[in-house]
C-alpha cells in the first residue's frame, strides 16, 4: 500500500495474519480500507464512518474495526511507540 | 384559538406567510413559527433543531424504559438493550451509570453522538462477550518477538 500517510506500523501474531491474509482472498477492498485506517488514524471516529467500537468493561483498551457486517478486527494501540497489535481477526460474534 | 406550541413561537396566519415570506423564513431558523391553514396548525422549525427534539425524543424513551427495567430488577433481560444479558453484573453498574452520564452531557452539549458512541461501544462490547474464546484470545498476553508485519 502506498503511504505517505502511514503514522502507525501494524504487527500480528503469526495466527492473525494467516487468519487476516485468509480473510483478504475473500473481501480485498474492505480489508485494504482496514488496513488503511490502522496505518492512519487507528484511534479517531469520525475518520471510521462509524466502524470503529472502543470496547468497555474487562475489555477496555481494545478496540473494533468493523470490516465488514460479518467480520470483525480486534485491535490495541501503542501510542507512544505508534504501533497497532491486531488481536483477533475473525467473523462478527 | 390557537395557543403557542413552543412557548416562544409566533402565530401567522398563511397570507400572512404568503405575503412575507422571506421575512417569516428567516425568523424560523431562530424562532418556531405556528401557520394557521383554516382549521389546520402548522410549524416552521429550524431542522437542525428538529433532528435534535427527534433523537432527544428517542432517547429519552430508551432511558426511562430501561430506569424501569432498572427498577424492577429485570435488566438482565432488558427489551431495550437484549444485548445487556452478556455483560456481567459490574460491567451492567458501569454501563447504567455512564448511560445517565452520558445523556445528561448530551442534553447540555445538544450533542447526541456521544449517546450514540456509548450505545454502539457497548453493544459491541457485549457482543463479543458471547464469544469466550474470542475474549480468551483478546485478554492473552503475547511477547513482542512473538508479534510480525502485517
Amino acid at each position: 500500500m502506498s503511504g505517505s500517510s502511514i503514522k502507525y506500523k501494524i504487527k500480528l501474531t503469526r495466527k492473525q495474519k494467516r487468519k487476516w491474509e485468509s480473510l483478504k482472498q475473500d473481501i480485498p477492498e474492505s480489508l485494504e480500507k482496514c488496513q488503511k485506517f490502522l496505518e492512519e488514524t487507528p484511534l479517531d471516529r469520525l475518520k471510521s464512518s462509524g466502524k470503529l467500537k472502543k470496547l468497555k468493561g474487562k475489555l477496555d483498551g481494545i478496540l473494533q474495526y468493523d470490516v465488514t457486517d460479518k467480520a470483525r478486527v480486534w485491535y490495541t494501540v501503542d501510542s507512544q511507540n505508534q504501533i497497532v497489535y491486531i488481536k483477533y481477526v475473525g467473523p462478527h460474534p | 384559538m390557537v395557543t403557542t406550541v413552543f412557548g416562544e413561537d409566533i402565530i401567522i396566519n398563511s397570507s400572512e406567510l404568503r405575503n412575507n415570506q422571506k421575512r417569516w423564513f428567516e425568523r424560523a431558523y431562530t424562532n418556531p413559527i405556528t401557520v394557521r391553514f383554516g382549521a389546520k396548525h402548522l410549524a416552521l422549525l429550524n431542522r437542525e433543531k428538529v433532528g435534535y427534539m427527534l433523537k432527544a425524543l428517542v432517547y429519552v424513551e430508551k432511558l426511562v424504559n430501561y430506569c424501569r427495567e432498572v427498577s424492577k430488577g429485570q435488566e438482565a433481560d432488558s427489551m431495550v438493550f437484549p444485548w445487556i444479558k452478556y455483560l456481567n453484573d459490574v460491567e451492567r453498574l458501569e454501563f447504567y451509570n455512564e448511560l445517565l452520564s452520558t445523556f445528561n452531557e448530551s442534553i447540555n452539549t445538544n450533542d447526541w453522538s456521544l449517546m450514540e458512541y456509548l450505545l454502539n461501544d457497548w453493544e459491541a462490547t457485549a457482543e463479543t462477550q458471547r464469544k469466550p474464546e474470542i475474549v480468551k484470545e483478546l485478554l492473552e498476553e503475547h511477547e513482542t518477538k512473538e508479534y510480525v508485519s502485517l
